[in-house]
């Protein structure tokens, strides 16, 4: 029987292509009759010295495979069959297994400790097998006394892949136990680097539970030099483990690195300049990790937030050292590759994040390399130099720079036609770096802005990612600056060549690599967005092949998932597009409306849910636009608006969909047809009680009372009392905790509240219906008292401005009837408070209420 | 994942970033979201019909406009001058603008110009064209609010007797336009306030609260009148109970601002002033201010404090009217709970009632204020310990043989011995002259004890006083020196001072 089973193993993974397939075949049928029992079959073949290695090997690889998914929920269901067994199934299986953990086989007590690995995480999470750690280390100690050396490295080798799979659980038990056998492993004279590396990487991946016990001093200095001679060991794979550590040490506490960071900065620095890229390359991670931390630590200073982490500002003490070596590391890219992550990638990374930390100061420690290395033969140098000068962009500020900038832009905008194509890519990486982050410097000096563009435009006919590049880089020319209000701008004679080129590259074969054509319609709308005055008759003439482009998509052939993905994109796209073009071109818009409106309803077809929120994005910009116009298309329209209200898990949507009904009501007065208005505010009653829906969008559909109210005026009569119920109801809501999500939840529907308050008042004042107000005043100051009375943190500018808008809009309207009942302390003290405002436009509310107070 | 994983990832995500598809997404939905925001703003606004007419022309200047403008001021001055009517009010209006500018102004741009200001208090003649006229005072309200040399000027350019006369304009925003100037240039100092005042200012400005006017009117009134009584030395009215009549009245009124403006105005009046401080007394307002104490916000609390700390500098008798008014149980409270100044203001208060008569002292003993004051000095922050120190030491000057008494059981000689650290020559005086009685108070008891000792002089010297006391005896000041050696040589004979080699004479 066991010869058999050993044959069939090896069987399966023979060469020959039949042997393979039965052997394969019969492992099937063996689990399928008897799964118990084979699975004790295998793990006894695992076990077995005199067996070959690739059985024993497969044997355990199909014995953990049977338990082990990706996916979640198999993963779930394979966890409850192995449960399900009987108990002296899984104590046998697991007995054999603990056993060959000391096996003088190397490749046995590996297979053993991954098994063991899925097995043992699965049962400790089902509280199947609580002793799991004390047992192993227990069994360890045991046999280790007798001599056996294998039998630690196994275990450690076994704890490393149980914390693994363990890394979403919070803590573990015995963390002191484990500790010690690691750390034993690490540090013990007879370790071998086998055993080492088996402890660092156990220590790796068991990290994030001890937190605790690297409170006390003494065990984390334990640990940490622990971990440092593993970095500083002469075998790499040791040395890297032990450099991964510090990396993650780092992350996870901060402030051990205190003592150490001495030592540390010798071994990266080090490393950084030894020939083994690994090394280099977790050097470099551990000083991102540092600048990482530290960024967060500037960050919680700035807010005032506490945080136990002691900021040292190492990387300021280093910089001086570690960025020309980070510079040097950047000649060391790939050539073809930009996508993987390697020292260069790394060193990219990392100096944008030193810039950030240490600001201007990054120029001089950085301006030698770039401008030796820019102009440098080597096409690696000359890489290196350009994407040096656009990793120190961000944190430096434009009069530091101008000279950079106006010595290296006429380079790289040679460098756009480099013989080497990633030369090309970076140096349209870093003009668009230089137009995101100094474009003034650029835009000082018209000559080189009109070459610049010439300059990328011709890029844009480039292999797919420098064409990205250049395209995101013509993106953020535009965002540079809001024209919108002016006549005319720099860029307006640029307007049409940018606008046709870009769409020519939308048009492209290879447009969905590197994101090309995401990146080219991104720049289009972007350009139309910002834009002067004198652009808008182009503008107008490029409507209607924009428009088609978006309605040739509903009849695109889908032959695969990929053809759909492709035209949820060019519909997304093109919905973005010309959104922006109806926000700019406003009622010049009319004479494509009633096209646009068809285009835009059939893109809520396509099942791919985000285009629907761009396609509800670019109605709402008609409605603004058409105005009183859109009213015949909303008979149409209306039935996409109920469905989007009502999509209560597609959140933003939702919130699109409710801010599209407000703008209708806002835009068009008194003339959306009754049984409309009716379903509305059915439909938005329902969505704010639903339990379904989230939160955070309800205060923007209380909102839209507010609006209709003002639309319909005194027709809202048949829905007050059902509205101000769910009125009263939201300002009945209170602070239950510190949480900023529920406060800022909180401030929006109170100030919702006060906001459709006013425009109901207002509204029945139009048909002089105000006295039916009358009956909601003494709910309304208790709620005014009740937000006198919160926290004064939770009061803020446009609270202040809701409350004394709305106490105006009463006085204003109801006068004497109720002016006495609104004298009182808590509301003279809002209106106060808001007419002292800094703000004008809030002081200004606040003036005005307080004149129909007093 | 674990967060340390995801973290990695997200950081080999920055290399050569660019915006995602959910990056650009969000940013249009946030765009699209706040263009509604701005529709519903716009619509209540209409609906609202907020009369800001005097505003429209608070334009948000680019920083071209602005330069581009000041390149302009010339142009506008010439027919300031030069011009018919129209030109001289948009011209006018433009250098308004430009001089409501909130960061730098261009003033002295506009004043290098010869006869600017002169042609600016024309305009406010101008009766018949109230937009030019109001214009021009809006411009000269901004000149005064400037550096005091831009103040002068506008005074020297004969400004005050129109304004004197604009504040009882029948149009509101002149009236009130002008009424912002008269307090801008009389809050500027001394000098300008006088300047103000014999122009006729007062009079009109009590006219004018009299008249019952717009609340935006009586903010501003009350203002102006709080800056003119603020400044020191203290304003020479013709008839200052007139004035101190009206801000009594205005005590009641509904406006928080105008109460506290009230307050303090009556505070700066009654500062040192005995006769005012009579007549406010004999005016019955006593009881009102007491009751403000209790007042949440130091908008209110702090100008009321004020003022009762400066009744109490009077005599024994307007003092006793103040306590009349259960003022202490209050002031105890807010000893307690009030911020930093007013602790101070109330130690200050204290420190003046304590010098009192022994049945007032006795007030304050009783209201267990000494424990209070006694912990204030120990860890309160130095002005408030100031004041305390006063308190303190005043209660043991001024009082009798049992409030001493009291008070050292209370432990009074440790609290003296502490500030003798203090660096303030008064204070260091008067805790050595508080010192010297209650050791003279233990003198007495010891002649009458069986062992003779001196009990408070054996305190003074467990606490470490007596080296303290040396040191002040080789102060520079010679009072002090001259009072640490009279206790020294009278109370503890036995102690030998220590010679420092590098003393002086």
């Amino acid at each position: 029987m066991s010869e058999e089973l050993t044959q069939i193993l090896l069987d399966a993974q023979s060469t020959d292509q039949e042997k393979r397939n039965q052997g394969m075949e019969r492992i099937k049928s063996a689990k399928d009759n008897n799964l118990p029992v084979f699975l004790v079959l295998l793990a006894e073949e695992l076990k077995s010295e005199e067996k070959p290695n690739e059985s024993r090997q497969l044997a355990g690889i199909i014995l953990k495979n049977t338990f082990v998914s990706k996916d979640e929920q198999k993963k779930i269901e394979l966890a409850n069959v192995w449960c399900n067994f009987k108990e002296d199934v899984r104590t046998e299986i697991k007995q054999i297994l603990v056993m060959t953990l000391g096996s003088p086989n190397r490749i046995a007590r590996h297979t053993s400790a991954q098994v063991i690995g899925a097995i043992g995480s699965i049962e400790y999470l089902k509280d199947l097998w609580p002793a799991l750690f004390s047992d192993l280390i227990g069994y360890m100690n045991e046999e280790t006394q007798k001599g056996s050396e294998n039998i630690q490295e196994g275990v450690l080798t076994c704890i490393g892949y149980i914390a693994e799979e363990l890394a979403e659980i919070e803590e573990l038990p015995n963390v002191n136990e484990i500790l010690e056998a690691i750390s034993d492993g690490m540090t013990s004279e007879n370790s071998n680097d086998e055993l080492k590396l088996s402890a660092t990487t156990a220590l790796y991946n068991s990290l994030e539970f001890f937190e605790s016990a690297f409170g006390k001093p003494q065990i984390r200095d334990h640990l940490m030099k622990a971990m440092i001679n593993a970095a500083k060991n002469q075998n790499q794979k040791v040395s890297q483990k032990g450099l991964e550590c510090l990396v993650k040490i780092a992350y996870v506490d901060y402030n051990s690195l205190e003592n150490f960071i001495e030592d540390i900065y010798e071994i990266t620095m080090k490393a950084m300049t030894c020939d083994n890229d690994l090394l280099a390359l977790q050097s470099v991670e551990f000083w991102n990790t540092v600048c990482e931390e530290e960024e967060e630590i500037n960050e919680l200073i700035l807010e005032e937030e506490q945080d136990n982490r002691v900021g040292k500002k190492y990387i300021q003490a280093v910089s001086e050292n570690l960025v020309p070596n980070l510079c040097q590391l950047l000649t060391f890219q790939d050539e073809f590759e930009d996508s993987g992550w390697g020292v260069a990638q790394a060193a990219t990374v990392s100096l944008s994040l030193i810039s950030n930390l240490i600001e201007n100061q990054i120029t001089d420690l950085t301006i030698q390399f770039i401008s030796d290395n820019i102009v440098h033969t080597e096409w690696n140098h000359k890489e290196a130099g350009i994407i040096c000068l656009s990793s120190i962009l961000e944190g430096t500020d434009t009069d530091q720079l101008q000279k950079v900038i106006d010595d290296a832009l006429p380079l790289l905008l040679d460098y756009l036609e480099d013989d080497h194509e990633k030369v090309r890519n970076s140096s349209a990486y870093a003009i668009g770096r230089i137009f995101e982050y100094h474009f003034e410097a650029v835009a000082i000096n018209t000559e080189v802005l009109e070459n610049s563009i010439g300059a990328l435009l011709n890029s844009l006919l480039d292999v797919p990612h420098v064409a990205s590049n250049a395209a995101w880089a013509l993106n953020n020319l535009a965002e540079a600056n809001d024209y919108t209000n002016e006549e005319t701008s720099p860029l307006s004679s640029f307007f049409m060549p940018i606008v046709e080129k870009l769409s020519v590259a939308t048009l492209r074969e290879d447009g969905e690599k590197s994101n090309l054509r995401f990146q080219a319609y991104e720049a289009i709308s972007t350009t139309f967005l910002k834009s002067a005055q004198d652009t808008l008759d182009d503008m107008l003439l490029a409507v209607s092949p924009l428009l088609e482009r978006l309605e040739a998509t509903f009849s695109m052939e889908l032959l695969s998932s990929n053809d759909e993905i492709l035209q949820s994109q060019i519909q997304g796209s093109l919905c973005g597009v010309l959104q922006f073009m109806s926000v700019r071109l406003d009622k010049q818009i009319e004479e494509y409306a009633e096209r646009l409106i068809n285009c835009f309803l059939q893109v809520f077809k396509n099942p791919e849910a985000v285009v629907h929120e761009e396609a509800m994005m670019a109605i709402d910009s008609l409605i603004n636009a058409l105005g009183t116009g859109f009213l015949k298309y909303l008979e149409v329209v209306h039935p996409y608006f109920i469905g989007g209200i009502n999509s209560y898990k597609q959140e933003r949507l939702c919130s699109l969909t409710t801010n599209a009904v407000g703008d209708l009501f806002k835009t068009i007065e008194r003339e959306i047809p009754q049984k409309c208005h009716s379903e509305y505010v059915d439909v938005f009653l329902e969505a704010i009680s639903s339990e379904e829906l989230e939160n955070e969008v309800k205060p923007d559909m209380i909102l839209v009372f507010g609006d209709i109210a003002l639309s319909i005026c005194g027709e809202f009569e048949p829905y007050l009392e059902r509205v101000t119920e769910t009125l009263e109801h939201a300002s009945s809501v209170e602070y239950t905790e510190e949480d900023n999500d529920q406060i800022n939840y909180i401030q929006n529907l109170q100030r919702s509240v006060l906001e459709t308050y006013s425009g109901i008042i207002q509204g029945l004042k139009d048909d002089q219906k105000e006295e039916l107000f009358l009956n909601y005043c003494q709910s309304i100051i208790e709620f005014l008292v009740r937000i006198h009375d919160t926290e004064e943190d939770f009061i803020d500018d446009k609270m202040l401005k809701a409350a004394a808008g709305l106490i105006g809009d009463i006085l204003s309207i109801l006068g004497n009837q109720v002016k006495e009942a609104f004298q009182i302390q808590p509301i003279q003290e809002l209106v106060n408070a808001c007419a002292n405002s800094e703000k004008k436009s809030v002081a200004e509310v606040g003036k005005w209420a307080l004149s129909r107070l007093l | 994942m674990s967060c340390f994983e995801k973290k990695l990832k997200k950081r080999r995500q920055k290399f050569k970033s660019k915006n995602t598809r959910e990056d650009r997404l969000r940013s249009r939905v946030n765009l699209t979201i706040n263009l509604s925001r701005k529709l519903r703003e716009q619509t209540l606004q209409k609906k609202r019909n907020i009369n800001t007419s005097s505003d429209q022309t608070i334009l948000e200047l680019t920083d071209e406009q602005i330069e581009e403008e000041v390149q302009n001021i010339p142009n506008y001055i010439n027919k300031m001058i030069n011009g018919n009517i129209d030109e001289q009010y948009t011209s006018t209006q433009r250098i308004r603008v430009l001089l409501s500018i909130e960061k730098d102004p261009p003033i002295n741009e506009i004043l290098e110009h010869n006869g600017i200001l002169t042609t600016l208090v024309k305009f406010l003649d101008y009766d018949n064209h109230q937009r030019l006229q109001f214009e021009a005072a809006w411009s000269l309200t901004n000149i005064a609010a400037g550096l005091t040399e831009h103040t002068r000027m506008v005074i020297n350019a004969g400004s005050l007797p129109a304004f004197s006369r604009l504040i009882i304009s029948k149009n509101e925003s002149i009236q009130e336009q002008s009424i912002w100037a008269i307090g801008n240039i009389a809050g500027d100092c001394a000098e300008f306030r006088d300047k103000v005042i014999e122009n006729g200012v007062v009079f009109n400005l009590i006219n004018i609260i009299e008249s019952n006017p717009r609340i935006e009117i009586l903010k501003s009134t009350t203002w102006a009148l709080c800056n003119i009584c603020r400044a020191k030395p203290h304003p020479e009215l013709k008839d200052p109970n007139a004035l101190i009549s009206v801000l009594i009245g205005l005590l009641d009124f509904q406006d928080i601002k105008v109460v506290s403006d009230s307050c303090w105005s009556l505070c700066y009046l009654a500062d040192g002033q005995p006769d005012v401080i009579e007549y406010v007394v004999d005016q019955d307002i006593c009881p009102k201010m007491v009751n403000f104490l209790k007042y949440p916000s130091p908008i209110i609390n702090t100008p009321a404090l004020r003022f009762l700390g400066n009744i109490v500098t009077g005599t024994d008798e307007q003092t006793q009217t103040v306590l009349n008014c259960g003022v202490l149980p209050i002031l105890f409270e807010l000893l307690i709970q009030g911020n930093t100044l007013n602790r101070k203001e109330v130690c200050w208060t204290l420190s003046n009632i304590c010098a009192g008569s022994p049945e007032q002292i006795q007030a304050v003993i009783d209201q267990k204020f000494v424990p209070l004051v006694i912990e204030i000095l120990k860890k309160d922050t130095y002005a408030v310990r100031k004041e305390a120190a006063w308190t303190i030491s005043n209660l043991v000057y001024m009082g009798n043989v049992k409030q001493m008494i009291y008070l050292i059981n209370n432990g009074a000689i440790d609290i003296f011995c502490d500030l003798l650290s203090l660096n303030d020559v008064k204070i260091l005086n008067s805790c050595l002259e508080s010192l010297t009685k209650i050791l003279k108070l233990g003198d007495f008891f010891a002649k009458m004890s069986e062992n003779q000792v001196n009990r408070c002089a054996q305190k003074i010297d467990e606490v470490g006083g007596i080296e303290k006391i040396d040191l002040l005896y080789k102060h520079q000041n010679v009072l002090l020196s001259k009072t640490s050696k009279y206790i020294l040589d009278k109370y503890f004979p036995n102690y030998v001072t220590e010679n420092y080699s590098e003393e002086e004479d």
